[in-house]
């Protein structure tokens, strides 16, 4: 038996940006440790520096048409994985530029959080390129990693702490699901690739090593009925933090199950549709429902985010690669007025020293910039037009009703105007009632640009969102031939519903 | 000869891991405990995965036990802090899985419909186990291997930030 490995450079060119990107953690870690008189903000300059060679280098290989597998199709870089990695590298970015005031309230281990930071992104750019269900559980590990510190950062906040811990217990508990699942898979079929164990016929063993791998990845996108960990861990985390956890992760975990339920799913997808629906429905309406209770705005936004999680499952149940399509453009919008929302929670949290929704009344008063900036991104989320949130969810509707998903199509319009109502008592909080400090607030200019960029994209793709359309149709078409779509054809380039 | 042993090892897995929760010390469990890992470790070799024996060994009894045996010192609990009300549950858990397993073997030993398809193992390649797993390792799998390299530096990176403490003594 023999065993070689084959690298030429050309194949790791492939693994260019992730590469660039660990030399450019250990070069920041480094220049931590070794110069400390040098500014820790000038750390997250660096950070984002590295990050925008590697958004450079992805949007380079996206294109150049650049794809391919390396070790024994492990490690597949095709349009969705360039897709993601732009995703979690654009949000990363703005994460960074949006902590950098918020690092000042660190006593110690200022720079390691931007390292930390970044080996998150990092481990997510692995996931959105793991092909089989090793690399998929090393990569998933590896990002959580991060994420377990960056919780509970604030070490003298008993609410961060708990929030740690929490999401620790119940992260490696889902790891544990996850191996569980794996391991049942790869017993019953013998493979870890994605593509040869879709041949494997319907075991009872390969159906719980599914569900559980399901569970799992359920639990990373806080999908109902796995979200329990979400409200307290959102809450407690620093609030930069919440915002990263609130998207990039998600868009990772979506990565893989969109290669899982298209790929080594493809053709059980009768049996999974009802299981999708139901988790769609759960969340939308859970979230929502609770939500609305809230008074704690980054509590309101951890449980807006479930039911967001529910708006894109209904995209998977559609199965289609319209459904496909329609996930990655709603992750995109879900992505500026998510992380938009959030830069305003850490720039008012950082001035007020609250995240109490009581505390926004009359923010128009104080910071009309502010108080205009959440309108619009609370518009987004709750999918008012011409934003872009109101195209995404437009979109993910189409593509249940091509399939005949009516029920979850109704319930998804009837979970619209509850958020709607929540995503509004913040807004008049905002215009309407009377502030009780009228202290004008001012923004830092990183803040500003991270808001500026966050209005941009939610304007743009709201407006005028053809060419990123046409992008996410072109970056899922590996799944055009793997799940025909059952009454219509494949969406045509052009937007299908008129711009 | 084989099967002696297996038994053996079988018997002395059962007795201890009984003991483990029977005895009352929970230093004495943990000691149970250690020689349960040793006689599974035994399981292994007969089973020819001498690698997956050593890692018993090595990672099991070497490094889990030990921390076990930290935190039951370090702790030291109480004795009523020690056991909790879970013997109902326990019981229950206990009986469903019991019966579950049962139906199984029975079931399967009916019909023999549902078995599962069996995996082909490789052929034993002529160098040895743990060889032959460490050029996987550094071949097929160099992937998941590196990654888990650099899980290490984030866990070690994260373990500072979270854990050192005179930091905080000295100036908070």
């Amino acid at each position: 038996m023999t065993f070689s490995l084959t690298l030429t450079p050309a194949d790791l060119l492939l693994m260019l940006p992730e590469l660039f990107l660990t030399l450019w953690l250990c070069v920041i870690l480094t220049i931590d440790f070794s110069l400390p008189r040098f500014p820790k903000r000038n750390l997250a300059y660096l950070s984002v520096l590295g990050l925008a060679v590697v958004l450079a280098n992805l949007i380079w290989f996206d294109r150049a048409g650049m794809t391919g597998t390396l070790f024994n199709h492990m490690f597949v870089v095709d349009r969705m994985a360039i897709f993601f990695k732009i995703f979690i590298v654009v949000t990363t970015i703005l994460v960074i530029l949006a902590s950098i005031d918020y690092v000042k309230r660190f006593k110690f281990f200022k720079g390691e959080y931007y390292f930390l930071v970044l080996m998150s992104a990092l481990g997510m750019m692995f996931m959105a390129s793991a092909n089989d269900l090793l690399s998929i559980f090393i990569t998933l590990e590896f990002s959580t990693f991060g994420f377990y510190v960056l919780v509970a950062y604030l070490r003298d906040d008993p609410a961060s702490n708990e929030a740690g811990l929490k999401f620790f217990i119940l992260g490696v508990f889902a790891a544990g699901l996850l191996a569980y699942g794996i391991s049942l898979v790869y017993g019953e079929t013998g493979k870890l690739v994605l593509s040869d164990i879709a041949a494997a016929p319907a075991t009872p063993g390969l159906i719980i090593g599914y569900l559980l791998i399901f569970a799992a990845l359920g639990f990373k996108i806080g999908a109902a009925p796995f979200h329990s960990w979400i409200p307290d861990t959102y809450h407690g985390a620093p609030t930069p933090v919440t915002a990263f956890l609130s998207i990039a992760p998600k868009g990772a975990a979506f990565a893989i199950l969109l290669r899982l339920f298209f790929i080594s799913l493809a053709a059980f997808k009768p049996a999974w549709v009802l299981l999708l629906v139901l988790a769609s429905i759960l969340s939308m309406t859970y979230g929502n429902i609770v939500a609305i209770a809230q008074k704690n705005i980054k509590r309101l936004l951890a449980y807006s985010g479930i039911a967001q999680i529910g708006n894109v499952l209904i995209g998977l149940a559609a199965g289609t690669k319209m459904g496909g399509d329609a996930i990655l453009f709603y992750l995109l919008t879900y992505l500026f007025a998510n992380l938009g929302a959030f830069a305003i929670v850490i720039a008012v949290g950082n001035l007020i020293n609250s995240d109490e929704i009581e505390d926004y009344n009359g923010l128009n008063r104080r910071s009309p910039f502010l108080a205009f900036a959440m309108l619009v991104f609370l518009l987004s989320l709750a999918g008012v037009p011409p934003l872009a949130g109101f195209i995404g969810k437009l979109y993910i509707f189409i593509a249940a009703i091509k399939e005949g998903l009516y029920v979850l199509l109704i319930v998804g319009l009837i979970n619209v105007v509850i958020s709607m109502y929540y995503y509004l008592v913040v807004v008049k909080k905002m215009y309407i009632n009377e502030p009780v400090d009228n202290s004008p607030l001012t923004v830092s200019a990183p803040m500003q640009a991270v808001i500026y960029a966050s209005l941009a994209g939610t304007l743009a793709l709201g407006i005028y969102p053809q060419p990123i359309i046409d992008w996410v149709v072109s970056a899922t078409m590996m799944f055009s031939h793997i799940v025909a779509p059952a009454t219509a054809v494949a969406p045509s380039t052009a937007l299908p519903f008129g711009g | 000869m084989a099967q002696l042993f297996f038994f053996y090892l079988a018997g002395i897995i059962v007795l201890t891991s009984i003991l483990v929760v029977a005895l009352r010390n929970p230093v004495y469990s943990a000691l149970s405990l250690l020689i349960m890992f040793f006689h599974v470790a035994g399981l292994y070799v007969t089973l020819h995965a001498e690698f997956v024996a050593a890692v018993q060994i090595i990672v099991y009894a070497g490094a889990i036990l030990v921390l076990y045996l930290f935190v039951v010192m370090l702790l030291n609990l109480h004795r009523e802090d020690r056991y909790h009300a879970q013997f109902p549950l326990a019981t229950l858990l206990g009986v469903t899985i019991l019966t579950e397993v049962i139906l199984l073997m029975l079931q399967r030993g009916d019909s023999g419909a549902p078995v599962a398809t069996p995996v082909i193992a490789p052929p034993t390649p002529a160098i040895g186990n743990t060889e032959a797993i460490g050029e996987v390792l550094y071949s097929t799998y160099v992937f998941p291997f590196e990654v888990a390299s650099l899980i290490l530096l984030v866990a070690m990176i994260g373990a500072i930030v979270l854990a050192k403490q005179d930091l905080f003594e000295q100036k908070g």
